[in-house]
């Protein structure tokens, strides 16, 4: 019975060397210690490890000294029997023991299996001192974002977009396209601010015009586009390069979103920059030969005097002229009406005014503007002046009473008045008529004395009727009389009043920014004396508080766009939005699958 | 006078100069980096853009082609530098555009966006790319401090004979322990079984490792190498003499690891997020153009 025992060891090219020793002994020791009969230079082996003892019955009896216990054929154990003829593998620490049988002699081959200390085993010195050795490869987490964001900003939106295309309206829920928004709509268009199709409806391709005429179904062009282009003249190269830059990515000219731009955050849709107006308005006389309109610039520097709109005839249609207020243009509205003597605060008017209910213990002297103009309901503008109420407190056009009921003329209607005047004299009116102011002669206001008095004795209808449009007549007074050709005629008629509505319809005034002026300092009204005096301030008068698009001290920075808009006719409908829309809109896409 | 620089530059750029990619050929790419920074901040002051500066106007759209070519150039770097090549255009005069060239960006991209920003694809590129330059400009620090650091630490030695230093140790300290006693034997064993390689990133960047097999057998055979009474003490001092050794090896190593993982932990942001930052641009230019 022979122990023979092949330690195994390797050259630095992986040559196996075996040294081999045989134990004529039924029992041999293995350990770290020097003295045992296989001593392995392993610390993870107890001095005195084991012993390996061969048994008479041709068995073998593995058996842990100390207690510490080793791997038999993969199984920690402190004491395993081979059978007769059988073989084992045994791991005592690092090394391992092969137990095979030849006839009655056991050959154990002895292998260390792991090196001596970590340290000993191979290392590449640069992967091992590098972070990466423990930091993992990079690219795992790049591709891992690089998918996400691709996934969810581009794939996502993509395919939100192809599911609701020519959709009419998406529901107001989180739509993955959201993301792609560059800032908040303006207020206007805040409602609109989930449904990116509403504007933006093929890929590739700017928003278009008809996106917007889908909602914004009165606004017109500004003129005709040959004009238009006309008076953008020739672009310059930088502009020309522009442009064509814009057509290659599919962006047309002169789109609404050209001027329009969104997604600048949740404001009012800003004011038109001063730059879209002059670049066509300054020097337009030169590229459109045959426009009425005067070139403007800047408010400041570069604006012509005001044009108002004058009535130089009045009538059922009134001469109307632009005539610029440099020409000191004098209008004909068909009245008569003295503002000067209105205003005094000492004539008779004044006086009269006085002793009106509305102005007794007021401490007033004499009427103010807002006494016959009254603002309207925005304050922006004002209300027509009308005889009735605003001036018919003074200039009474009473003809009789019928007890304490006073009679009037039906003002307005020539025919009516003269048949109520013809029916008093004939008497089928009020009786007794000359025992009434009416045509005992009256005071005219602003007058201190009665006018002269009718000679009622020997007057006849007729002859009232024609004071009535006579010099000094309830009509005459205020009212452009036109007599009949027939002196015998009473075919009186009055040219009819033409005052108008608003008098620069090219631009747009709000009274209400301005209340905190007197009217005067725009309005010379107290030193007018004649109604064909033009009231309207000139440029100076506006230039003595606005700037232009350049900010000057104590001035209020003034575009274009204070004053003028760009697709409106009625200025009075147009003002410059202040706040956003209280309707909010409905998306109404062009050309959209509808039901 | 640009002549002379270039003369100079190239002189300069040879491989036995210590020149530094920030300094290569007298500053040339912070001079170019410069210049185009100061004409897109002179072009965004004087232009009349209508109605504000954005994105979305005439010179927002150059300077986002101006951003996005940038970006795309800068990132060729990962690709430039796996490439050995002469040429003029050598490695470092690339690092140099790039790290000049990659700061301008800020101005650049900042400029293009016109300072609007949101929670959306666009304000996500450009924080991806400011994420970009930030964890860049932290390498240029890196890189500008922690070589004199890394040379100081190690030495005359390079990483591989510290490596060798720490195998010569732990062979001695193998043959040592094997008179020693089962107990001594089993925490050396440990600590030579202890991969002083195996920290996560944390433990690398704060040096610390709190259970340190080595210091506890150094602890441990330490303490018995004080007890004369016992009988194979000479043993246990040399095994307490190589743990020493083997401790100021390991400290060794543990400081040029940390001094590396800053040295290297920049490239961990850069890197995926310039992958990131590639796609949330892509995501941001196609948006664009997709919806007009």
């Amino acid at each position: 019975m022979t122990f023979t025992v092949h330690h195994v060891s390797f050259t630095n090219d992986g040559r196996e060397i075996i040294r081999s020793k045989d134990y004529a002994q039924p029992t041999l020791s293995v350990g770290r210690g020097p003295g045992c009969d296989v001593a392995l230079p392993d610390v993870s082996v107890p001095l005195d490890h084991a012993r390996i003892t061969a048994n008479p019955d041709g068995t073998l009896s593995v058996d842990a000294v100390v207690g510490a216990p080793f791997l038999a054929n993969g199984r920690s154990v402190t004491t395993l029997k081979i059978g007769r003829g059988d073989g084992a593998v045994i791991n005592f620490g690092s090394h391992e023991f092969i137990i095979s049988r030849a006839a009655e002699d056991v050959s154990i081959r002895v292998e260390r299996k792991s090196a001596v200390a970590d340290s000993s085993e191979a290392k590449d010195s640069k992967r091992v001192f590098s972070l990466g050795n423990v930091g993992g490869k990079m690219r795992i987490p790049a591709w891992i974002l690089v998918a996400t964001i691709l996934a969810t900003l581009l794939a996502w939106p993509i395919w939100t977009w192809s599911n609701f295309h020519m959709v009419k309206a998406r529901a107001e829920s989180f739509h993955a396209d959201q993301s792609w928004s560059s800032g908040k709509l303006s207020l206007g268009h805040a409602s609109l601010s989930k449904d990116c199709q509403a504007c933006h409806v093929n890929a590739f391709e700017s928003v278009r015009d008809s996106s917007c005429i889908a909602c914004h179904t009165k606004v017109h062009e500004h003129a005709d586009p040959q004009s238009l282009m006309g008076a953008k003249g020739e672009p310059n190269p930088f502009r020309r390069l522009l442009n064509a830059t814009s057509r290659m990515f599919n962006r047309p000219e002169n789109s609404c979103a050209e001027c329009h731009v969104e997604h600048e955050g949740p404001v009012s849709a800003p004011a038109t920059p001063q730059r879209f107006c002059t670049d066509c308005h300054r020097g337009l006389s030169k590229r459109v030969r045959t426009t009425k309109l005067l070139d403007a610039g800047d408010f400041a520097k570069d604006h012509p005097e005001f044009r108002p709109s004058i009535v130089t005839a009045p009538g059922e249609t009134p001469t109307i002229q632009r005539i610029s207020l440099s020409a000191m243009p004098r209008e004909n509205t068909g009245l008569k009406f003295p503002h000067a003597l209105h205003l005094s605060s000492t004539n008779g008017v004044a006086r009269m005014a006085m002793t009106l209910p509305a102005y007794r213990n007021t401490g007033g002297a004499g009427l103010k503007c807002n006494d016959c103009h009254t603002a309207s309901v925005d304050k922006s503008t004002f209300t027509p002046v009308e005889m009735e109420k605003n001036c018919g407190a003074c200039h009474s056009i009473g003809f009789g009473k019928v007890g304490n009921t006073v009679l009037t003329l039906r003002h307005g209607d020539v025919r009516q008045a003269v048949a109520e005047i013809g029916a008093l004299y004939r008497g089928i009116g009020p009786q007794n008529p000359a025992g009434n102011g009416f045509l005992q002669g009256r005071h005219i206001p602003g007058s201190s004395r009665p006018a002269p008095r009718f000679d009622v004795g020997s007057s006849s209808p007729n002859a009232a009727i024609r004071r009535v449009f006579s010099k000094g007549g309830a009509c005459y007074e205020c009212h452009q009389v036109v007599a009949p050709a027939n002196p015998a005629s009473l075919d009186f008629t009055i040219k009819p009043v033409s005052v108008p509505k608003h008098y620069m319809p090219k631009a747009w005034f709000d009274h209400k920014a301005h209340d905190t002026s007197k009217c005067e300092s725009c309005h010379s009204a107290p030193k007018s004396k004649s109604a064909a005096d033009v009231l309207m301030p000139g440029i100076k008068s506006c230039q003595s508080c606005h700037a232009g698009a350049t900010p000057e001290h104590d001035k209020v920075p003034s575009t274009c766009s204070m004053c003028h808009g760009y697709h409106f006719d009625d200025p009075l409908k147009a003002k410059p939005a202040t706040t956003g829309s209280k309707t909010p809109p409905v998306s109404k896409r062009p050309g959209i699958i509808t039901g | 006078m640009a002549f002379f620089a270039r003369k100079s530059s190239s002189k300069r750029s040879g491989p036995s100069s210590h020149v530094s990619f920030l300094k290569y050929a007298d500053y040339r790419w912070l001079k170019i980096a410069s210049g185009l920074s100061a004409l897109a901040i002179l072009v965004y002051a004087l232009v009349d853009v209508e109605p504000r500066h954005s994105g979305n106007s005439w010179y927002g759209y150059t300077l986002g082609t101006i951003g996005a070519l940038l970006i795309l150039w800068l990132a060729l770097l990962g690709l430039r530098k796996r490439t050995i090549r002469p040429g003029q255009w050598t490695l470092k005069s690339w690092v140099s555009a790039h790290v000049w060239l990659g700061l301008s960006l800020i101005v650049v991209a900042t400029l293009h966006c016109a300072f609007q920003f949101g929670w959306n694809v666009h304000t996500l590129a450009y924080v991806l790319m400011m994420i970009v330059i930030l964890s860049g400009i932290y390498g240029i620090c890196a890189y500008s401090i922690l070589p004199k650091q890394l040379s100081a630490n190690r030495g005359d030695m390079t990483q591989a004979e510290m490596l060798d230093n720490l195998r010569s140790i732990d062979r001695q300290l193998h043959d040592a322990t094997q008179p020693l006693s089962t107990e001594l034997a089993n925490v050396i064993g440990a600590s030579l079984n202890d991969d002083p390689f195996a920290g996560t990133i944390l433990a690398r960047l704060k040096n610390r490792y709190p259970h340190c097999p080595t210091h506890t057998a150094f602890e441990t055979v330490g303490a018995a190498s004080r007890n004369k009474a016992s009988s194979d003490v000479d043993d246990i001092v040399r095994a307490a003499q190589l743990l020493s050794r083997k401790v100021t090896a390991l400290a060794n190593i543990r400081r040029h690891l940390q001094l590396k993982a800053q040295l290297e932990i920049w490239l961990y942001f850069h890197v995926p997020l310039t992958f990131a930052l590639i796609a949330a641009l892509t995501a941001h230019v196609v948006s664009v153009f997709f919806y007009w």
